[in-house]
């Protein structure tokens, strides 16, 4: 039944946009390459560029947050679409053009046919890849293993940008009031119950713009991603959901 | 302590109150923040101007000088305060991004409806 309903029914690309005017008409040109059955849906966070400018003259759909709310919140205001518009799913797809369409179409593939998995994301590691530095492969891998620690299940890319979520994971992601989208959702995710699948992927060096992971951030990152993850782990507030 | 600094102290309080006071009428300051401050200067007023209030506490604390035990005091009510504050700033954060959310979702809404063209000063 589910199954059915899935095949039948359209998927949110949601691309979360943040001062990406050097790489954003490139990345809309790419996904005009997307399957048939998905739309896109692009979050301008609040961007100081000139992105949402061109995202408008591109003709795209495009949801403008007045002020920046961070990358968690674009997501979620990406959730919120396909949640009112009943799509049966959503992917993460990065602005910076990092990730690649032929990735994002196994990735919608994969959940179209597999209606039990709730979440699968795209890995760079499962391809053999490594992160752009030295130091955030370090931080992502021991991340990896401190969700696998707190989770039991062991995700090999818990940074990856490029995720399927199914509704029922869309449902759960919008209910979790979020800090970091990464570890800390697949945490949540976890103790919710989902299933969480890894798939291959390619990721390309960043061509422009500043990661989220910039050098400033690097040191304040892991201490409050630990913090998170000892929240999110040992559910010392518990599943804080979001009632509205 | 002498009347003259008792003196003081009184007055160096119902100034701070009468503060308190002028900055919600301004509308600086919200009601509820403001019963949090009233309520800590009336405290220190009873705790400093009441004979035998400042030694019961210094026995209660175990502490050898009083002036020990109103640094402790002023020391876990400071971090109560800064930790409550704390709490309505990161309230208020969470809120902030509701309405932000909201609002956009609202203008995109309104725009797939009428078709209408974007300020463009807005998207730069």
């Amino acid at each position: 039944m589910e199954e059915t309903r899935r095949a039948d029914r359209r998927f949110l690309i949601v691309v979360p946009v943040y001062n990406e005017e050097r790489s954003i008409a490139k990345v809309v040109e790419q996904l005009k390459g997307r399957p048939s059955d998905c739309d896109v849906l692009y979050v301008n966070d609040g961007s100081k560029d000139r992105s949402g400018g061109i995202l408008e003259s591109l003709g795209c759909d495009v949801l403008h947050h007045p002020i920046n709310l961070g990358y968690v919140e674009a997501l979620r205001s990406g959730l919120a679409v396909a949640l009112a518009q009943d799509y049966a799913g959503v992917v993460f797809f990065d602005a910076d053009g990092q990730h690649r369409i032929e990735d994002l179409c196994s990735l919608v593939a994969y959940g179209r046919e597999h209606p039990e998995v709730d979440v699968i994301i795209g890995s760079r590691y499962l391809a053999g890849q490594r992160a752009a530095s030295p130091l955030r492969d370090l931080v992502a891998r021991t991340y990896s293993v401190l969700t696998a620690i707190l989770t039991g299940h062991r995700v090999k890319d818990v940074t990856s940008g490029l995720k399927f979520l199914s509704r029922r994971a869309c449902k759960a992601m919008y209910g979790f009031v979020l800090e970091d989208g990464h570890a800390e959702l697949i945490i949540y995710m976890c103790k919710h119950g989902l299933t969480i699948k890894e798939l291959p992927i390619q990721v390309r060096s960043r061509e422009s713009g500043s990661s989220m992971y910039r050098f400033s951030k690097l040191f304040l990152y892991p201490l409050r991603t630990t913090l998170l993850l000892l929240v999110a782990g040992f559910g010392a507030i518990g599943l804080r959901r979001n009632t509205r | 302590m002498t009347f003259g600094q008792r003196l003081l102290v009184a007055f160096i309080v119902l100034g701070l109150i009468a503060l308190v006071m002028r900055l919600v009428s301004r509308r600086q300051l919200s009601v509820n923040q403001a019963l949090i401050w009233i309520t800590l200067l009336l405290g220190s007023e009873v705790l400093l101007l009441v004979p035998g209030v400042l030694a019961f506490v210094t026995r209660l604390t175990g502490a050898v000088l009083p002036v020990s035990a109103l640094t402790l005091l002023a020391l876990i009510t400071l971090t109560l305060l800064f930790l409550q504050l704390s709490v309505a700033v990161s309230r208020m954060r969470e809120r902030q991004r509701e309405l932000a959310r909201s609002m956009a979702l609202i203008e995109r809404r309104l725009r797939r409806s009428t078709g209408a063209p974007q300020n463009e000063s807005s998207r730069t």
